[in-house]
């Protein structure tokens, strides 16, 4: 028998947007798919740096990146509610739902960069605080609000915010910023255009319904897969950057030349391929790509650590 | 569904009050986080 508690017993249509909301609304404010991702590039800019960090500073300075990114999500969340609202992908977001008010996903998004750039202030250093300040204004202001339905290049600039996470986690460890944390920052930004054209491939009538002038809305497929393939073939050369460098090993650079063919061998296929299956995969392996390809760091540098022997 | 308004005033209630517990642990948890991150920069020699 079901019991009888209010709070089983009241839909959430009875109340206020913002009453109605519960816990999981507000972590699905803070798109945690791309939260993981941007928090573990930032690990991987934490490990690498050549200054080891105590263990509450580096937990401190993830968390700070992963606040930010989050309070980014709803930002965006909250800006992006009407196109939301008219995209499939996007239609059962809190908001376009009425799960949570407007409002209070602005006020949760700001408040959490503004404790985030706090807390890295006060517990880390400055650079870094300035560091994440400025990549989530670049993400909000000048991705959300300027960029995102201005401009078919709207992820090629405003993929430099998802970027950061490796420099500002440099930047906590060692107090400057290094080629090393360019490196990765060039090997995620380089990454961006053929991972979101790929999803924006097969999402393109979503797109295209809410307004938003992705490549393949403007340009065409065609142009795009161009593209895609031209950003694939800047970031194979760059993801060996790190061997190059002296921050990868033998391990790095074995596995950054196979994960590379295969992402070439992906976007050459999407080239030749006309239905969407192609597309949908390059986005899935894509994810696969950067997440091993900085694995392959991690454990290495992880790996020298335990042997006592950080080169 | 019958719902009474005292029912979903006890709901709003309820949902307020969890909202401020989450709010009130959330700055105890902010405030002990800067108060461990001192201790342990003291220790290293980073602060005064």
């Amino acid at each position: 028998m079901q019991t009888t508690t209010p709070s089983l017993l009241i839909p959430d249509t009875c109340l206020l947007p913002s009453e109605g909301a519960r816990v999981r609304d507000y972590i699905e404010l803070l798109k945690p798919r791309v939260m993981s991702l941007v928090v573990f590039s930032g690990l991987v800019g934490l490990v690498v740096a050549p200054v080891p960090m105590h263990p509450l500073l580096g937990f401190v300075t993830i968390l700070c990146i992963a606040l930010s990114a989050g309070g980014c999500g709803a930002i965006n969340m909250w800006y992006d509610r009407d196109i939301d609202a008219v995209m499939t992908r996007t239609q059962n977001r809190p908001l376009p739902q009425g799960r949570v008010a407007p409002d209070a996903a602005l006020e949760f998004g700001g408040t959490l960069i503004f404790g985030a750039v706090a807390l890295m202030w006060l517990a880390i250093g400055g650079l870094a605080a300035i560091l994440l300040a400025f990549a989530a204004a670049f993400y909000v202001f000048v991705y959300t609000m300027g960029l995102k339905r201005r401009t078919p290049q709207n992820i090629v600039i405003g993929g430099a915010a998802g970027a950061f996470p490796p420099v500002i986690a440099w930047a906590a460890a060692t107090g400057h910023i290094g080629w090393p944390a360019v490196a990765l920052f060039l090997i995620i930004f380089f990454w961006t255009p053929p991972h979101f054209w790929a999803l924006a491939l097969y999402r393109n009538e979503d797109y295209r319904r809410a307004g938003v002038p992705m490549l393949p809305v403007v340009k065409g497929a065609r142009r795009t897969k161009i593209e895609m393939l031209a950003y694939t073939l800047i970031l194979l050369p760059l993801s060996l950057a790190p061997y190059f460098m002296g921050f990868g090993g033998a391990l790095y650079l074995a596995g950054a030349l196979l994960l590379g063919a295969l992402f070439l061998f992906c976007a050459i296929r999407v080239c030749f391929d006309q239905t969407h299956k192609a597309a949908k995969q390059m986005f899935a392996y894509s994810i696969l790509y950067l997440t091993l390809l900085l694995s392959l760091l991690l454990v290495e540098h992880l790996a020298r650590l335990f042997h006592g022997g950080l080169a | 569904m019958n719902v009474t308004p005292q029912i979903m005033d006890e709901e709003r209630q309820r949902r307020r009050r969890a909202r401020s517990w989450a709010i009130f642990l959330t700055l105890t948890g902010f405030a002990l986080l800067i108060y461990a991150v001192t201790i342990v920069k003291i220790k290293l020699g980073y602060a005064p």
